[in-house]
């Protein structure tokens, strides 16, 4: 540990630990986690939703609480995965596998303590990972150019289609419409408006937060009202929530291993959260072996433990390309990277020299973030439990109102509802036609820049498109994008990825 | 021969569509060259591909049988719920600025209330109440939005 890495995380300190960054933080876990345990929204919705609400702060403040919704969200995801047995997340689904039959056996407590520490360790580690990475990470991307950007986008944009979930031809098509969408609007280099059809208020282009809002917010409303919400809850009497010792000694080293995996797999583009999880899970199951007792799939507690810190540790890297590159890993940082947008910070390797306190105050107040989230839910659980009981009737009109409003504030227009509304429906489609939509707000939030760096780097080349293969750089990151196709469209695996996404 | 898979095959053929919109509509604009693109270039080259794996899909669907436990076939959309929902939000945009924030809002929960079967008048009621008054703390109170609050002509009394 060198001294810079000390004199940074002391700076974060001295940011994050101020009282209104304390109390952002806390908002935003306490809010993240109520949303997480409610019915029928995951934290994607969650911080689409929010957005709104933290235009009025400064840009540290609004960050560090849409951060703290963002984990809090899928904290509680795991609290519902547990017991009553619906994940608030994809990453939680395996949460589900193990966790849920854990509590029917009259052990939720311990699922859910365990799960707390897991991701408390995991978070811990995983802050260090970030403050450990980002600088050089950093130094390496200011040796991009052009060329080598839009290289690292298509990386990142692949990324993310090869981990959607359903056909790969679908994502890569949602990709694609999510970039023409970002592009409408006024022509940064000749100033002409694009697809705007003659309106004023598209000339500034669609905004982020109706869009997202609409696809994720407004669909995922009709979606549940129609497979209308049945939940078997285990009303299981939690008398402790502090594992045993023996408990403890057997989670001990998934914890670690799911720390790592998830540290690792968070900074892929397209990880984060969902993959560390499934990996970790697949390497606890294999590990075992036969002779689990009892048996993966009937309540070990590995099967908690290990993929509960991998989500945690994956979620948090996924911060890294997001903060040193600009380039969102999930959806969830495209939203970040519009927060951050909205608030006049260009995302992108400049953020550490240029704001270093609102860099580094993030940073920790992850770290932060997850102690109250642990001193939150092990003594208030009880509490947490009783908001699993509220009937979707009630909900879905709240959040239609904190939606509705929430756009309408932005600009004060109605314009931006009706985008909403419009997208709501678009997502509606989307739906049935199985078509997921993280490629496309990836997508959406990439498009300007994406055609600003091909553009820059052909006009350098001369048009010269090999431009692309002769920077090593440029050329390794196309490979290995090229590659992650490959591995995905290749039978075998692909037989595997569809069973571990089903299971 | 009928499609084996509607959801693949209405899905490429409305991707397609949309590229070929965006195609169409950049057109418009000049299209440079590689080396100086125009405002059309990028357009067109991203619709052209989404119209290519549009067309793609589609015919994937039309002759390929979906896989083990789906049917291919598109569940039919519940406009009902659509329209309450959607509709809810649109009457909320349009009456917003005459009738004010706490009415709109009113409204608004009425209309969206009746998408769920299982809803109950009373609870209804019940929500409109609570849910007002937390708009009108955080929303008016706390972050002083710029919105007419109550109808215009109650301003005056």
């Amino acid at each position: 540990m060198d001294a810079s890495l000390i004199s940074n995380l002391a700076l974060g300190f001295s940011a994050a630990l101020s009282l209104t960054n304390i109390f952002y933080c806390f908002v935003g876990v306490t809010i993240g986690t109520l949303i997480g345990v409610l019915p029928g929204m995951g934290p994607v919705a969650a911080v689409a939703m929010l957005l709104p609400t933290t235009y009025a702060l400064d840009p540290s403040a609004a960050l560090i609480m849409l951060a703290g919704i963002y984990y809090g969200a899928q904290y509680g995801a795991s609290t519902t995965a547990i017991l009553v047995n619906i994940p608030g997340d994809a990453a939680a689904i395996v949460t589900c596998i193990d966790g849920h039959q854990m509590a029917k056996r009259g052990h939720a407590g311990s699922a859910l303590g365990i799960s707390a520490i897991g991701s408390f360790i995991a978070g811990c580690f995983a802050t260090l990972v970030i403050a450990a990475f980002a600088p050089p990470l950093t130094e390496f991307a200011f040796k991009f150019g052009a060329a080598e950007y839009f290289s690292l986008m298509v990386l990142g944009l692949v990324g993310a289609v090869v981990l959607a979930t359903g056909s790969l031809l679908k994502a890569f098509c949602m990709v694609l419409l999510g970039l023409l969408l970002g592009i409408v609007g006024t022509d940064v280099n000749s100033g002409v408006f694009r697809f705007t059809f003659g309106l004023d208020e598209l000339q500034e282009g669609i905004d982020f937060v109706p869009l997202s809002m609409g696809i994720y917010g407004f669909s995922e409303i009709m979606k549940n009202l129609e497979i209308s919400m049945t939940r078997d809850l285990v009303p299981a009497a939690m008398s402790t929530v502090i594992p045993s010792r023996e408990e403890l000694k057997q989670s001990a080293a998934p914890i670690v291993r799911g720390t790592l995996i998830g540290s690792l797999l968070g900074v892929l583009p397209g990880g984060g959260a969902l993959l560390s999880s499934f990996a970790s899970y697949t390497l606890e199951k294999k590990l075992a072996g036969e002779k689990a007792n009892p048996p993966f799939g009937q309540g070990n507690i590995r099967g908690v433990a290990g993929p509960e810190s991998a989500n945690n540790a994956g979620s948090q890297t996924s911060f890294i390309p997001m903060l040193t590159l600009g380039i969102p890993s999930n959806a969830v940082m495209a939203l970040m990277i519009g927060a951050m947008m909205i608030h006049d910070i260009v995302p992108g390797p400049q953020v550490m020299s240029t704001d270093p306190k609102l860099f580094w105050g993030l940073i920790v107040s992850m770290w932060i973030g997850n102690l109250i989230l642990i001193i939150l839910n092990l003594p208030m659980i009880r509490i947490w439990v009783q908001l699993l009981r509220v009937p979707y009737r009630w909900l879905y009109p709240a959040i239609i109102v904190f939606c509705c409003i929430g756009v309408y504030s932005i600009n004060g227009n109605p314009w931006d509802i009706w985008v909403t509304v419009f997208f709501g429906f678009v997502g509606y489609i989307f739906y049935k036609l199985n078509c997921e939509g993280a490629p496309l707000l990836l997508g959406f939030v990439l498009g300007p820049m994406l055609e600003e760096n091909l553009r820059r780097a052909l006009l350098l080349s001369r048009g010269d498109p090999t431009t692309f293969l002769t920077s090593p750089i440029s050329c390794g990151l196309l490979m290995t994008a090229l590659f992650m196709i490959l591995i995905v469209v290749a039978p075998a695996i692909r037989q595997k990825r569809e069973v571990a996404f089903r299971d | 021969m009928a499609i084996r898979n509607s959801k693949d095959f209405w899905s490429g053929i409305l991707f397609a569509a949309c590229g070929l919109f965006f195609i169409v509509f950049a057109q418009e604009h000049p299209m440079g060259s590689a080396a100086r693109m125009g405002p059309a270039y990028f357009p067109t080259l991203l619709g052209g591909l989404l119209v290519l794996l549009g067309s793609i899909i589609a015919l994937i669907g039309f002759f390929k049988q979906p896989p083990m436990g789906d049917s291919g076939r598109i569940e039919p959309f519940q406009w009902k719920l659509l329209g309450l929902i959607l509709g809810s939000v649109v009457i909320f945009s349009v009456i917003l600025e005459f009738l004010g924030l706490m009415i709109s809002t009113a409204v608004m929960i009425g209309i969206a209330a009746l998408a769920d079967r299982t809803s109950r008048l009373k609870e209804t009621i019940a929500m409109i109440v609570i849910l007002d008054a937390i708009v009108y703390v955080a929303f008016v109170y706390g972050i002083g939005m710029l919105v007419p609050v109550w109808p215009a002509f109650f301003a005056g009394a």
